[in-house]
């Protein structure tokens, strides 16, 4: 299996990475945004068709039928199961038509994660498995090592092991790692510009999806400590492209960027 | 019924790629193993800690840290005059130990010291010493002249913007040592001024240069490139003096023995060619691609490939005998006295296997695995 990923995913992924690097400056953190701009272009529809779904879902959600059905059958599972299958049915709705786009997408992304790292090459064996995957007509012995040098960052390093803005100012020991900060208000951005507003903030899946968008950018702010700055940076272009997809989609929830009053209740 | 069966199907395979996708080559082993040893005992640097292994017995006399090293271990230790070992380490640090006075507590080795975080990259190379300086490249472009008795740094001289993972070699009486960087260049640093020589022409050589540079008695300096190419270079100017080209890559640098070079390029093709003008002599392709620089002793070469095996080589180009070692084996084999070290990877929890010299192919001497 690790063969076929390679084969199918890694490889022509790093190619195209490495050909991007060559024609664009010879810069890799040109070539890791240009790439990433590819990749979610190219996947684009699979990204529409999962919104679309999704909305249609949330329509259902929301709808008086399906909530009517739910309160009717709320205990008599396998009854419940049959009718929410005819709602789908007579509605048109496939309820996994939403996951199976993005499921494809997941390969897609871990390719480019892994490709922007074997690209990098910061280890004799990375240098070597990296050597075997260029193809014969990228100039690889001309190219390599590939040029990580972007803005303040060394591409290849975590940003908890390099010197930052020369301006940085330390703080406990540590400079302001300003990547960290950027994928974690990218991701929280992202989460809360794409969560569709609840009908009713206080039910279990609005709950758990308030609790999903603070605790996604602290994992990933924690990842992008301890990985190559390299993909922080993707993971930032990556955020801000698909906040910018969803947005030309009108899909994105501009209202919850704003403080949510408190409901004033009368008595 | 079948649209169902579908989804599961597509769902399993997704996640059966993703499970491959996690444990892809790209995470895998970061490098190999360092090794070196003197006349007791051989010192393996391999991942999270160094080893001291007695070479009579094979048995561990000691690790360090007591503590595993996250990031890791891999390029040879040095020893020093004295006895010292100075290990190089992925943490960014310099590590001088006594091998020989070790921790009532932890049982593990004293460390003298251990450099300043000035260095800001992993550390690949192995130092070279002349007198009481260190000389320590570092994948951050600089060589960082080190204070052996204290361990500070006395002088950090910017080579490249690109990593340097080649040990660093002494001229002959041109009071200089030459480094290769991975920015296809070989450099000349003057050791009275500690500044990149003043003469030396500095050209790119069309490809990275890893391996470490072979020296010949006249002053000649020979290196490999990713260029596909073996150079030999004038020891004072700098300019090529002869060039030789290979079918790929040359990984590590060529051995020379009574003016003959012995190296390997990743195809697995391996040659010999003259120093004087690089003329080759003979090519044979033993197995997998050649990351190692071979070892010499009388007429017998002893070669490891990217397999499982050492091969011994006579100076005439025939394979006089094929040694099944197992794992596979990046490291150079080490002579030690009537020994024959071998530091396979991947191995299980095998790091080091001594042959016989006489014999490779004969019985094992000896298997190291790490005491738990």
């Amino acid at each position: 299996m690790a063969i076929f990923w390679n084969t199918v995913i890694l490889t022509p992924m790093t190619n195209v990475l490495i050909w991007i690097y060559n024609f664009f400056f010879h810069n890799f953190g040109i070539a890791i945004i240009l790439f990433t701009i590819v990749i979610r272009l190219i996947t684009f529809p699979l990204t529409a068709s999962q919104l679309k779904s999704q909305k249609k879902m949330q329509e259902l959600n929301s709808s008086k039928k399906w909530q009517e059905t739910q309160k009717k059958y709320k205990d008599d599972k396998e009854k419940l199961a049959q009718e929410q299958m005819k709602i789908y049915k007579e509605m048109g709705i496939n309820p996994l038509a939403s996951c199976l786009p993005l499921l494809l997408q997941f390969p897609i992304m871990i390719g480019l994660y892994q490709s922007i790292s074997l690209a990098m090459a910061q280890a004799p064996i990375q240098l070597l498995n990296l050597s075997r995957a260029i193809y014969a007509f990228i100039p690889a012995s001309l190219l390599i090592p590939v040029n990580s040098q972007f803005l303040w960052m060394n591409l290849g390093l975590p940003e908890s092991q390099t010197q930052l803005l020369p301006f940085s100012l330390p703080i406990i020991g540590y400079s302001i790692p300003i990547m960290t900060l950027l994928v974690v208000g990218t991701t929280y951005l992202q989460s809360k510009l794409m969560t569709p507003a609840s009908a009713n903030p206080a039910d279990q899946s609005a709950q758990m999806s308030k609790s999903m968008n603070l605790m996604m950018p602290l994992m990933m702010g924690f990842i992008t400590w301890s990985l190559a700055s390299g993909l922080a940076l993707y993971f930032i272009v990556s955020n801000l492209l698909g906040i910018a997809q969803y947005a030309m989609m009108g899909n994105v929830n501009w209202s919850n960027l704003l403080p949510k009053r408190k409901a004033v209740s009368t008595k | 019924m079948i649209s169902k069966k579908i989804v599961l199907i597509s769902t399993l395979l997704l996640l059966s790629i993703f499970i491959s996708a996690c444990s892809s080559s790209v995470y895998a082993s970061t490098s190999w193993h360092g090794l070196t040893a003197d006349a007791n005992y051989a010192y393996l640097a391999a991942g999270t800690q160094v080893y001291g292994v007695d070479l009579n017995t094979g048995l561990q006399k000691w690790k360090f840290p007591a503590k595993p090293n996250a990031k890791g271990f891999y390029a040879n230790p040095v020893l020093t005059e004295d006895g010292q070992l100075l290990v190089p380490s992925y943490d960014h640090k310099l590590y001088k130990i006594d091998p020989n006075n070790l921790d009532p507590t932890s049982g593990s080795p004293t460390s003298k010291w251990s450099t300043p975080p000035d260095l800001k990259n992993r550390l690949i190379a192995s130092p070279l010493v002349i007198g009481n300086t260190i000389y320590q490249p570092s994948s951050d472009g600089n060589l960082y002249l080190v204070n052996l008795t204290t361990g500070v740094i006395t002088t950090i001289i910017n080579i490249s913007r690109d990593p340097l993972w080649a040990q660093p070699v002494e001229g002959v009486s041109c009071g200089c040592i030459y480094i290769a960087s991975m920015d296809h260049r070989v450099y000349s640093i003057d050791l009275a001024t500690n500044t990149k020589s003043q003469n030396w022409t500095i050209t790119d050589l069309g490809g990275s240069i890893v391996g470490k540079p072979a020296i010949g008695t006249d002053g000649t300096l020979y290196v490999g490139t990713f260029g596909s190419q073996l150079f030999a270079l004038d020891g004072t100017t700098g300019n090529t003096t002869a060039v030789v080209s290979t079918k790929d890559w040359v990984w590590a640098g060529p051995a020379l023995d009574n003016n003959t070079l012995y190296f390997g390029d990743l195809a697995g093709n391996f040659y010999a060619v003259k120093a004087s003008d690089l003329t080759p002599e003979w090519e044979i392709k033993p197995n997998n691609s050649i990351v190692d620089t071979p070892v010499i002793s009388g007429t017998n070469i002893y070669l490891t490939t990217e397999a499982d095996s050492l091969y011994t080589i006579s100076t005439a180009g025939t394979i006089e005998n094929t040694a099944v070692v197992g794992g596979i084996i990046y490291t150079s084999a080490l002579i030690a006295g009537d020994k024959i070290l071998v530091a396979p990877t991947g191995f299980g929890s095998t790091l080091l296997v001594a042959l016989s010299l006489e014999s490779p192919s004969g019985s094992q001497k000896w298997a190291f695995t790490p005491a738990k």
